[in-house]
Parts: structure tokens; C-alpha cells; sequence
């Protein structure tokens, strides 16, 4: 009786795992060749020239000097390509966080029409970047656009470049940054809306009660209280620095000295120019964005950790 | 925290907390007003003749010489552009035209490859790894976090060219590969929730004989279904606005995002007949938002993204 529940017990543990593996299959071959295999083939790629001869470290060079601007290079834009993608990093925490942040705070604290602008201010998440872009560029097309419009009409014209804004090296990068603040508030929004509607209302009751200003409540309990969804959100922001381009490809492509790291990478691996180059970028890209977004991860966490409720 | 003495009086706004809502409402309001504008600004100047709005942009309100016969003549012409590309398919040149219908065909396409990827894999894992043990799930959770936490972008170069050497660069194949794979953010969103679903569900059912497939299909699947809907639905927003596929591997089969920014660069001194597209464009995705908001919101923080 023993050994056939046993026999039993054997098969269903046998078919448990069969089900379990068959299930990973594609997902692991998925990830050893996309995740694994395009790494390895990065990696080898960054120390080949274009016909597949071992190059040494030569590529690693050509973009460290390029970038320092120590050699120029015709088909890239540098050094402005990092600067430019490092700037996207204090916009994200610094400006579009803290916007985020307040406004999902007053939502949740429903002063006043929390509906409507819990709808209007999701929208940019749920427009494509084209639409949102086209309608950016239009809007301050030097021709057409409205803002170059209402610039004239007040008799600011001058300020308006002769290639309009986004056509001038000198304005054309801070009026990519305008565009992603003015987009990049409402994805963060959605996160911490969401976080902030899983806190107990017993608890911000207490503090009501205490005496404890809506002010006060937002630094000293519903941020503690978030500050899991917070870092995550930071980590995104960070990891997604080297590879922020589809604002600057789609509003400038890349013109007026708005490359961005990501841009280069894309552009090049597009055209499929330069791709030992733009491998060797990806490695290191990979390597300092993984450092840098652990080692804030790890910070942010031992800094304040996420509180339980 | 301490707790002072209890008061059980509910204090009235104070000062502070007038002036620091008046300050983010004001901040809101302003945010609010631009996507607003933006929207009639897009609806009124689509109708507008060409002619006239490039004498006055401004006058948004200015309809001379539209008139019920022409009312939709921007929105004509976005129906009857076509654009030409250029793409190789398996080493051979090929030349398409393509015009706004095939490119909702196209997006049509690309969300129903991006939505049955969503829904096969990424809950199928989720619940291998929330409900069962076996060798290498540490692994595989690795796994996961790994391709969270490393930016990919550097190995676009590479992936490019391991189409090319397959020889599916350009065709719908590229799809299925860059959605497939299963191991991601998605993991975890459905592992958290499966998680929380008593195992004894599937038990009983595979007491009454069910098998492993059978039990998930039918018992653990259906109780995940407000976030397989609310994933879906964004599964089928992101692969609407989605332009980078096209760019990247398809450019013979352009989605609508990707087909509006040519159409804009063709018609960049008729601008109405780009706030035709760009309106037709954006009403599909917030109709959704506008029918789906409370769901898609709602299960993200059943779903419990913490961290």
C-alpha cells in the first residue's frame, strides 16, 4: 500500500517538474540569447574592428577620447552627447519627482476636483511620444508655432532664433528638457498614486487627529511610507539615463547639439555604422549603469528603509 | 512616533496648508490647462483650411471658407497619403507604399503579437515561480532582477545584427522575438499576486484529477484577471504609440505612430492635416484610458508594486 502511494507521490512530483521546465523553456532560451548572448556578442564586438579582427582595446579608446573631446569625430556629436544624457538625471529627481510627488499627494488628499485632474494629468502616458513630440514642435515651429507667436505679439520676437528654438544649438537642448518635464511628470504619477492609495487611512487619520499639518504629513509619514515605490522609481530614472533618446530623435534627431548617449547608440546600431564603437560604449554603459543604479539602490535603502504597514 | 495626548478634534487647514495647496494646485491647474489646450488646439486647427491657418496659426477659432462640403478635407487627405520605404528583407530590396489603412493594420498586428506574448509568458512564470519548488528558481529569480537592473540599450548593435544574420530583419518575426521573452518586471507583478491565492485552490483541483496545465488554465488564470485585463489594455496603448519597433525593424510594416511622424516631415507647411492625424491618432488611446482608467489603476495597486 506504502509503495504505490509512493509510486504515486513520484509521478505527480515527476509531472510537477515536467510542467515547471516546459514552462521555463522558452522564457530561459529567451533570456540566454537576448539577456546572455547579445552581451557576449557585445562584448566581443568591442574588441573587434569592422572586419572582425581582434582590435584590442582601440575601441574603448576612440570612445573615451571621443568623448573627452580630445579627437573629434565626424559622425558623432560629442562631448555634449554626455552631458547632455547626464542633465537628464537631476531633471528626473530633482524636477519631475518632486512634481510628481506633490501632485499625487494632493490628489490623494482630494482638496479639490482630485478626479478631474487624477484624469488630465495621466494623459501624456497614454499619448504616444510622436503625438506629444509633433504637437511640441509645432507649437514652437519659428513659422507656425504658437508660442513663437505670442512671443512676437508681445515684442519678444527677437528672442526667437533664426532656425527657431529647436534648430539653434543654444536653445534646442533646454527646450528638450522643457519637453520632459512637461511630459515626464504623469508616468511617476501613476506610481505614486498608486502607492499612496495602499496606505491605511486609520493611520493619517492618527495624525490628523495629533494635530500633524498636511505638510508635515507628507515629509514625516506618507514618504517614509512610500519610500519603497520611491526608490524603485529613482532606479528607473537611473538606469534610464544612458539609454533616454526618443525625445531628442524625434524633436531634433539629434541636431543642434542634442545627442544623447542613447542616441549615438541607437542612430549608429540603425545604420549599422560604427557598431564596434557603439559596442564598446554598451559595455561601459553597462557596467556604469549597473554600479551606479545598485549602488543607489543600496544607499537609498539603508538611507530609510521602507516602512510596514 | 509618539503619540501625544488625543484631542479627537479634527484640526481646520492651517495657514501652511492653505498656501502649500494653493502653491501645487496652482502648479496642477497649469500642467492640467497645457494638456487641455493641447487637445483643442489639435481638434480645432485639424479642420481649419491650410491656407488660412498659415496666414493666422493663432486664430484657432478662425473657420473661413470651411463649410459642411470641406469640413473634412484634412482628414481626407491624411486617408489618401501614402508614404514610400525602403526596407530588405531577407538580402532583398524591397519597396513598399503604404498608407494609413495598412498602418492601422500594422498596429493592429504588432498588439495582437505584444498582447498574446504578454498573456502566455509572463504569468505562466509568475505562477511557476510563486506556487512551486524545483532546481535553479534562485536562478531564474536572478534572472529576472538581472534583466531589470542592466540597461540594454549597448546590445541594440548587437540584436540588429543577429536578425540580419537570421535573415527575419524586417518582418513580423522581429516582434515576437523582442516580446517573448518572459523573464522581466512581469514576473513579479503576476509571482506577487499568484502568491497570494491559497495553494489550496489548485489542490483540491488536482484531487479531482486535474493536471498541472489544466489547474492553471482554468483555476489560478481566471482569478488573475483584473490584472491580465489591466496589463493588456496597456499592452495594447504602448504598442498603439509605439515607434521604435518600426524604426528599429520593421520598416516595411510601419505602425500609425511611426507612419504619422513621416506624414508630418511630407506635410510640414500644411499643418491641419497633421492635427487631423495626430487627433485620429491619439482619440484611440484615450478612449481606452478614458473606459479602462479605473481598472488599469485599480490593479496596479491591487498588484502591489512596492518594490
Amino acid at each position: 500500500m506504502e509503495k504505490v502511494s509512493s509510486k504515486k507521490f513520484m509521478r505527480a512530483k515527476i509531472r510537477d517538474s515536467l510542467f515547471v521546465y516546459l514552462v521555463l523553456l522558452w522564457p530561459v532560451i529567451h533570456f540566454c540569447i537576448f539577456s546572455i548572448g547579445m552581451n557576449i556578442s557585445m562584448i566581443i564586438s568591442s574588441f573587434q574592428d569592422a572586419s572582425d579582427r581582434f582590435y584590442g582595446f582601440n575601441n574603448y579608446r576612440s570612445v573615451i577620447t571621443t568623448f573627452l573631446g580630445l579627437s573629434a569625430s565626424s559622425t558623432l556629436e560629442n562631448p555634449r552627447a554626455i552631458l547632455n544624457s547626464l542633465s537628464i538625471l537631476p531633471l528626473s529627481l530633482l524636477i519631475d519627482m518632486p512634481i510628481s510627488l506633490l501632485f499625487s499627494y494632493v490628489i490623494y488628499k482630494k482638496y479639490c476636483a482630485s478626479k478631474f485632474f487624477s484624469v488630465v494629468l495621466f494623459i501624456p502616458t497614454v499619448i504616444s511620444a510622436v503625438v506629444l513630440c509633433l504637437c511640441f514642435k509645432m507649437a514652437v515651429s519659428r513659422d507656425f508655432g504658437f508660442i513663437t507667436q505670442i512671443l512676437q505679439s508681445i515684442g519678444l520676437g527677437h528672442l526667437v532664433p533664426a532656425n527657431g528654438f529647436l534648430g539653434d544649438p543654444k536653445t534646442a537642448w533646454w527646450f528638450i528638457l522643457l519637453f520632459s518635464i512637461w511630459t515626464g511628470i504623469s508616468t511617476n504619477m501613476i506610481y505614486f498614486s498608486s502607492a499612496m492609495s495602499r496606505i491605511s487611512e486609520s493611520v493619517i487619520e492618527s495624525a490628523r487627529i495629533d494635530g500633524a499639518s498636511d505638510l508635515r504629513q507628507f515629509f514625516t509619514m506618507i514618504i517614509p511610507m512610500i519610500w519603497g515605490t520611491i526608490t524603485t522609481v529613482s532606479m528607473t530614472c537611473i538606469s534610464g539615463m544612458f539609454g533616454w533618446y526618443l525625445p531628442a530623435l524625434l524633436l531634433t534627431n539629434g541636431t543642434a547639439n542634442t545627442s544623447t548617449i542613447g542616441l549615438v547608440i541607437i542612430i549608429n546600431s540603425q545604420a549599422r555604422t560604427n557598431l564596434n564603437f557603439v559596442s564598446a560604449f554598451g559595455v561601459l554603459i553597462a557596467i556604469i549603469g549597473s554600479v551606479i543604479t545598485l549602488g543607489s539602490k543600496r544607499l537609498m535603502e539603508r538611507f530609510w528603509r521602507d516602512v510596514e504597514y | 512616533m509618539k503619540i501625544a495626548k488625543p484631542q479627537y478634534k479634527i484640526k481646520k487647514l492651517t495657514r501652511g496648508d492653505i498656501a502649500f495647496a494653493a502653491i501645487v494646485l496652482t502648479l496642477m491647474i497649469l500642467f492640467a490647462a497645457s494638456y487641455l489646450f493641447m487637445f483643442i488646439w489639435v481638434i480645432l486647427n485639424s479642420f481649419r483650411v491650410i491656407a488660412n491657418y498659415n496666414a493666422e496659426p493663432m486664430a484657432i477659432f478662425n473657420f473661413e471658407g470651411v463649410s459642411l462640403s470641406n469640413l473634412f478635407d484634412n482628414y481626407k487627405q491624411v486617408f489618401e497619403y501614402t508614404v514610400k520605404f525602403t526596407a530588405y528583407v531577407g538580402g532583398k530590396r524591397q519597396h513598399v507604399t503604404i498608407g494609413l489603412i495598412d498602418m492601422f493594420g500594422n498596429s493592429l498586428t504588432q498588439i495582437v503579437i505584444a498582447v498574446a506574448c504578454g498573456l502566455v509568458f509572463p504569468p505562466a512564470v509568475g505562477y511557476v515561480i510563486s506556487k512551486y519548488n524545483f532546481k535553479g528558481k534562485r536562478l531564474i529569480e536572478l534572472a529576472v532582477v538581472m534583466t531589470m537592473c542592466i540597461p540594454t540599450i549597448g546590445t541594440t548593435a548587437s540584436v540588429l545584427t543577429f536578425y540580419d544574420k537570421l535573415g527575419i530583419m524586417n518582418t513580423w518575426w522581429t516582434v515576437v522575438l523582442s516580446r517573448s521573452g518572459g523573464l522581466g518586471f512581469g514576473v513579479l507583478l503576476y509571482g506577487n499576486y499568484f502568491a497570494s491565492i491559497p495553494k489550496e485552490y489548485v489542490e483540491s483541483a488536482k484531487l479531482d484529477g486535474a493536471g498541472n496545465l489544466c489547474a492553471y488554465l482554468s483555476i489560478m488564470l481566471p482569478q488573475a484577471l483584473p490584472i491580465l485585463t489591466a496589463q493588456g489594455i496597456l499592452t495594447v496603448i504602448t504598442n498603439w504609440n509605439d515607434y521604435m519597433t518600426s524604426f528599429l525593424y520593421l520598416k516595411n510594416n510601419p505602425t500609425v505612430a511611426y507612419g504619422i511622424n513621416a506624414l508630418s516631415n511630407q506635410f510640414s507647411n500644411a499643418y491641419p492635416v497633421v492635427f487631423a492625424a495626430l487627433f485620429m491618432t491619439s482619440a484611440v488611446t484615450l478612449l481606452l484610458f478614458a473606459c479602462f482608467n479605473k481598472k488599469i489603476m485599480s490593479s496596479m495597486s491591487a498588484g502591489g508594486i512596492k518594490g
